[in-house]
């Protein structure tokens, strides 16, 4: 039998204990016509379900099914904290390489958010890491996919289809993941760049360093413009200052040879030293760079090449970025209080090359293309979770 | 005819069945046929004229002499003649095909090289086979945005090649790639030595242009990855040519490392040899490639090349690590005391790019010499857990023994992804019956090791008997329905990938060919 209980906004919460529960609580839901919501990122109180969608918590499904050190698989419980998971892997000297931002994020959320942090760069995100499914559909139907070997091309690959879905094709309730070695050492160097030109060529010459960067993330800071600008050519503010941040790993040895690369690739901007007040390091910057996972952000993702120019538009309409410039991706923030962001941000990739999100950390996008429609009606027909 | 290489088995048609196995049944279904499997597609005038109408006669196949030659791929145990064979230029000439069958509910399978190892690009009851290898251009090479776009024809060492001298490279590299087309490889998810390091097919598709079986040219993801919905792109890659055609892939293209250590480790027993995998493995370290080659391919590939293998040797490993020349001589010197404490007798290091290139040449091309030693061989394609190299190659061995068939090995031991290859006679039926059945248990023991019966390979026609072992029906309903949501009434490469039920009109497969109604 599920518990239940209350959470604070007064959403009814329920906690299954297995994988069975979980498939009676769908069965209840399709009897009931009623709602759940599950596998989310955001707190049980800030999210936008009515109270009359039933949230599922995993917490009481937290165990290790299965951790072969040896062979870098680890198969968990959907519930277990994404904390306690890099607590047992670091035991190990393993790691599965997603920024963890929230302590309490459960594995599942993490998988149905697919969240990726800054060492996307260099490490991927989470399709390139889980390598084995358990699921509920909407339907009552336990389903698998992959296993629990590290190559594996039998059947459809049901695991990429959930990785980022937003908990609306499923409950996931078990997870397989590859995992990598922790690195020897991490560092992290950050320039300062009050040209955009001069951020651009930096930019350009890390794609082809000699370094390795796992980490290669930006900032810039805007202060908004006296008045809006008239047409484009008015967008470039040459005195906003651009800030890079670089991580390398390694050897001790191969981060500092990695280090003075960097140094090279960087040299139209100034680097930011610390008395100590500031941690400049790779784990600090992973752990409180946690844009991109709230509901008021815009996440933009360009081309690399054009992230400086996407930037600059933007920053010139008195919005500051932040994100993975390596990567090409952009978080926007809503700083002029009435301005539709999301049309700003639209108006600008549409002529630099990209895309703007639809979809938010919990919620995918209110109007699907087909295809994406099609798989939603097929895994829940009765539009069981919440969007 | 001898000689033949497959993924499974030739000449079953003299066989005795004593077996429930799964390749066995298989076995059984291609006996019930005895020959190859004639279709009773009607291929109408009307429709010949419509087909004729989109690409011209020049790229039109009907005739039965020409036919032939697409009856199979590198599967060559089952064999169908497709009725009509077209080769389309461009993504227009795709829709106009697909449109036309779908006009004429007459069933097409798209086609790269034909390299599959498990019938992936049979055409299961006939129909129209759209050759893709005239859609060969790379479109477009970005480097600074890191992607390229390509047409399904490309041959894949081609981007590669396309990359020389730019610092960067297309990373996966099945053995095959000096042919396959990478519009295949987005079928079957393909891997290769070095995507133990960076990652098979799916890990650098970023989007697809691809006609459905509805005849509409659809985009999913593109060169900025994935956009706004599900991963289709990551769905879409391993789908066996079962949602439909690729007319356009978005890759991704990776920076070339700066250094490498190509190592060749000796042994003298094979079980020293898969504990020092599994010591390398253990101790964290993933090197670019980790390639186990055991006697009997070590001999074979010296005949073929002369590059200097002990031939007194149990097993070798090649092994490569790459990085920054900084890192790279530390990584090789912990993998060479890795060896050598699991018993190696010796670890080369490659001295020249050349004899790199040659040790590469040699792995790559282990398969064509298997001729020197065989007149038939069958290779599988499991996988296990990598820390059960050990078990399952003693298990390999020992079914060897028993079966009294040949296996030699050359796989990729870092991944678990074994290659066993048992050699023998295919006009000898009563051979041809013990390679069945020691296929069988060998699969049938990766999956008794958490593994599967597929690494990258492909489940293709070869493999389906194996998918309920892998999964519950529950599974392969929920996969079915996934098919249906793209390919509905299932003439999109029907009888593939899923042992449920199947095609609408597929009737005449069941009636010319009972066994493979298990296969729809």
């Amino acid at each position: 039998m599920t518990n239940s209980s209350a959470n604070d906004s007064g959403q009814q919460l329920l906690m299954p204990a297995s994988t069975a529960e979980v498939v009676e609580l769908l069965r209840a839901a399709v009897g009931s016509g009623s709602r759940l919501s599950t596998n989310r990122v955001t707190a049980a109180g800030t999210n936008s379900a009515p109270d009359s969608v039933r949230r599922v918590d995993l917490q009481k499904m937290n165990e290790v099914v299965d951790y072969p050190a040896r062979d870098m698989t680890v198969t968990v419980q959907a519930g277990m904290a994404v904390s306690e998971l890099t607590k047992i892997l670091a035991e190990e000297n393993q790691q599965l390489p997603i920024d963890e931002f929230d302590p309490l994020l459960s594995v599942g959320a993490l998988v149905a958010g697919d969240i990726a942090g800054p060492r996307q760069y260099g490490y991927g995100t989470l399709r390139d890491y889980v390598i084995g499914i358990e699921a509920v559909d909407g339907q009552g139907r336990i389903f698998h996919a992959g296993g629990r070997v590290v190559k594996n091309v039998a059947g459809y690959d049901l695991c990429r289809l959930m990785v980022g879905s937003r908990g609306s094709l499923g409950i996931l309730t078990q997870l397989t993941f590859k995992l990598k070695p922790l690195p020897e050492q991490t560092t992290l160097r950050s320039f300062r760049f009050d040209d955009a030109a001069d951020f651009e060529s930096a930019l350009t010459k890390l794609n082809v360093s000699a370094a390795n960067p796992v980490l290669l993330d930006f900032n810039f800071a805007s202060s908004p413009p006296a008045q809006q600008p008239t047409d484009d050519s008015d967008c470039v503010q040459k005195d906003i200052p651009y800030a890079l941040h670089i991580g390398v790993e390694g050897a001790p040895e191969a981060c500092s040879w990695q280090i003075e690369q960097l140094r090279n690739d960087c040299a139209g901007g100034e680097e930011v030293t610390s008395d100590g007040s500031l941690d400049l390091s790779v784990d600090h910057h992973c752990r409180n760079a946690g844009y991109g996972w709230q509901d008021n952000e815009v996440r933009i993702r360009t081309f690399p090449s054009k992230l400086v120019a996407v930037a600059t538009e933007l920053g010139a309409r008195g919005y500051s970025t932040q994100g993975h410039a390596g990567n090409g991706i952009l978080f926007v923030q809503d700083r002029t209080g009435d301005t539709d962001v999301r049309t700003v941000c639209r108006d600008i990739v549409s002529r630099h090359g990209g895309t703007v999100s639809e979809w938010t950390v919990d919620h995918p996008a209110k109007n699907p293309d087909p295809l994406s429609a099609k798989l939603r009606s097929t895994f829940d027909p009765r539009s069981i979770f919440t969007a | 005819m001898p000689g033949g290489a497959s993924g499974a088995l030739a000449g079953f048609s003299d066989l005795t069945a004593n077996t429930e196995s799964p390749l066995f049944r298989l076995a059984e279904s291609h006996m019930s046929s005895a020959e190859t499997v004639t279709t009773n597609c009607v291929i109408t005038a009307e429709f010949l004229k419509e087909l004729a109408a989109v690409v011209g006669p020049a790229r039109l196949l009907s005739s039965k002499d020409e036919l032939l030659v697409y009856e199979c791929d590198g599967y060559v145990v089952e064999k169908s003649v497709p009725d009509v064979v077209v080769f389309p230029e461009n993504a227009a000439e795709v829709v106009a095909i697909v449109t036309a069958c779908g006009k004429h509910r007459i069933p097409f399978v798209p086609r790269g090289a034909g390299t599959s190892l498990a019938g992936g690009c049979l055409p299961v009851g006939g129909g129209v086979m759209i050759a893709m290898t005239k859609m060969r251009q790379i479109v477009d090479i970005n480097l600074r945005d890191r992607y390229a776009v390509v047409e399904p024809g490309v041959v894949n060492v081609n981007l590669t090649r396309a990359l020389a001298g730019t610092g960067f490279h297309y990373a996966p590299d099945p053995s095959s790639q000096g042919a396959c087309t990478l519009g295949g490889n987005v079928a079957t998810n393909s891997g290769g030595p070095h995507t133990l390091k960076y990652g098979v097919t799916v890990n650098h598709v970023l989007g697809v242009e691809f006609v459905s079986p509805q005849g509409e040219l659809i985009q999913i993801g593109g060169p900025c990855g994935r956009g706004n919905g599900f991963d289709l792109p990551g769905l879409f890659v391993g789908s066996e040519g079962t949602f439909g055609v690729v007319t356009k892939i978005w890759v991704r293209i990776t920076r070339n490392p700066a250094a490498y250590r190509t190592m060749l480790a000796i042994f003298d027993s094979v079980d020293d040899t898969t504990q020092a995998i599994s010591n390398i493995i253990g101790a964290g370290i993933v090197p670019a490639a980790l390639e186990m080659m055991d006697k009997g391919i070590v001999a074979a590939l010296e005949q073929a090349f002369h590059f200097g293998f002990p031939l007194d040797a149990e097993a070798v490993l090649l092994i490569e690590v790459d990085g920054l020349e900084v890192a790279v001589d530390a990584e090789a010197e912990t993998i060479t005391r890795l060896c050598k404490d699991s018993g190696a007798r010796e670890v080369r290091l490659s001295q020249t790019e050349k004899e790199r290139a040659l040790l590469w040449k040699c792995r790559k091309q282990a398969f064509g010499a298997i001729g020197r030693l065989s007149p038939s061989y069958c290779t599988q394609d499991g996988v296990v857990p990598r820390t059960k190299v050990p078990e399952i190659l003693r298990f390999i061995a020992e079914v060897s023994k028993r079966h009294d068939i040949r296996i030699v090995n050359v796989f990729h031991a870092g991944d678990g992804n074994l290659h066993p290859i048992l050699l023998f006679d295919e006009r000898n039926a009563e051979q041809v019956k013990r390679v069945m059945l020691a296929s069988d248990e060998i699969l049938g023991k990766c999956i008794d090791l958490g593994g599967s019966v597929t690494g990258e390979h492909g489940i293709g026609v070869e493999k389906i008997s194996f998918m309920n072992r892998l999964f519950t029906d529950e599974d392969l309903t929920v996969m079915e329905d996934v098919r249906k949501a793209f390919n509905p009434d299932g003439r999109c490469s029907p009888g593939k990938l899923l042992p449920t039920a199947g095609a609408c009109g597929m009737e005449h497969i069941e009636k010319q060919h009972p066994g493979r109604k298990a296969a729809m």
